[in-house]
């Protein structure tokens, strides 16, 4: 059954967008038919990722009623050639003016903003055969990801292990995601020592989690202090496919599946 | 002996509710009208549209102020952009008289326009 997954959290930093680019690669190298669309609209990182040479529209044209949806896709399948997957990036605009016009949007446009996410899940999944949308949200509680969890089936919520994100993302689940009756599943990120490991102590984190926020955790990302430094770590699963970090995404793939 | 006497109470209570949706239903219709001869008086179309402008906006931050029971009913609405009551049932799974009454209950509190179209009922989002 097709799925939309909000990638959101509550704090920035916390690795959201390197999960939804890499979950979105990974469900597409499995042959599925995939769009990943930046909806960080204060700060859009995909861009970066993908190196798109020539970018005419946005996601932020869409949502203002000056596009079509298509026109907003650009197509990244050549990661996963052979696959007879399919991987298609929607873009948040990085220009200064789109990020200061997205943050003075009225309460109109956010609600026409919501119809027209409606309609999007309906036409990737209803019309265009898409398995999976993934959407990267801006982190906390803004228009733009409430509007993003409103339409998803699913928010995959990542954490660190940092007291002040676990007291926002607990409030946040209660909050926002029980009022909108939306699922919502966890994976703790930067996670180091014994706990990132296979053994005992990483079992305990997880049902410690799980009984703190009520929710299943589905996956426990080690720090991989070094990630940044590989180049084009953004679409890692692709560039080091053994590495333990990708071995953890596709589990959580899995698991969400 | 008693279980007729609950069969009788179950007839009785459907005959209230299919009264009480009437009744909200022709509420909703007074609404309807009061709502269309208010447009009228304000005569030009410039107005009109000043009093659209002015209708509550159902945005996110809206939706999650409002109770339960509506908010399930405004976020289909959302969906769909305007609905009569059956299509929005469809989505939320409830009777079409419940959404008949919350829908105009939403009318009520101007986040959502009730039009009358040949003799279909419809909501609108603003």
């Amino acid at each position: 059954m097709p799925k939309m997954i909000a990638v959101h959290s509550y704090k920035g930093g916390t690795g959201k967008s390197i999960l939804a680019t890499n979950l979105a690669y990974i469900y597409a190298s499995y042959g599925k038919k995939v769009l990943l669309v930046d909806m960080d609209f204060r700060a859009p990182t995909l861009i970066v990722a993908f190196e798109f040479p020539k970018v005419k529209k946005y996601f932020n044209n869409y949502l203002n009623g000056e596009c079509d949806l298509e026109d907003t896709f650009y197509d990244a399948s050549h990661l996963v050639k052979h696959t007879g997957g399919e991987l298609k990036v929607a873009l948040a605009d990085p220009s200064t003016e789109a990020i200061r016009e997205m943050l003075i949007k009225t309460r109109k446009w956010e609600m026409d903003a919501l119809r027209r996410l409606f309609a999007m899940k309906d036409r990737l999944f209803d019309e265009l055969g898409y398995d999976y949308c993934i959407i990267d949200t801006s982190p906390g509680i803004h228009y733009s990801s409430i509007n993003a969890i409103v339409v998803s089936d699913l928010a995959l919520v990542v954490i660190t292990l940092d007291d002040s994100d676990m007291d926002g993302t607990r409030r946040m689940i209660k909050e926002l995601y029980n009022i909108f009756e939306r699922k919502s599943m966890i994976v703790i990120n930067k996670v180091v020592g014994p706990e990132a490991g296979p053994g005992s102590e990483k079992r305990k984190l997880v049902e410690t989690m799980q009984r703190m926020f009520m929710e299943p955790i589905v996956g426990v990302l080690p720090c991989v202090c070094e990630l940044t430094k590989y180049r084009r770590s953004r679409i890692f699963a692709h560039h080091y496919p053994r590495h333990p970090f990708t071995k953890a995404i596709k589990e959580i793939a899995a698991k969400i599946e | 002996m008693l279980a007729a006497n609950r069969e009788d109470v179950k007839e009785i209570l459907a005959k209230i509710l299919e009264a009480l949706t009437r009744i909200e239903d022709a509420l909703g219709d007074l609404y309807c009208v009061e709502s269309e001869i208010r447009d009228i008086l304000r005569g030009s179309r410039e107005k009109a549209g000043e009093y659209l402008e002015a209708m509550k906006v159902l945005d996110v931050v809206t939706l999650l102020e409002l109770p339960d029971h509506l908010r399930k009913t405004a976020v289909a609405l959302s969906k769909l952009g305007e609905a009569r009551a059956q299509d929005v049932a469809e989505i939320t799974g409830r009777e079409r008289a419940v959404e008949s009454s919350y829908l105009n209950q939403l009318a009520r509190l101007g986040y959502v326009k009730k039009i009358r179209r040949k003799h279909e009922v419809w909501f609108k989002l603003a």
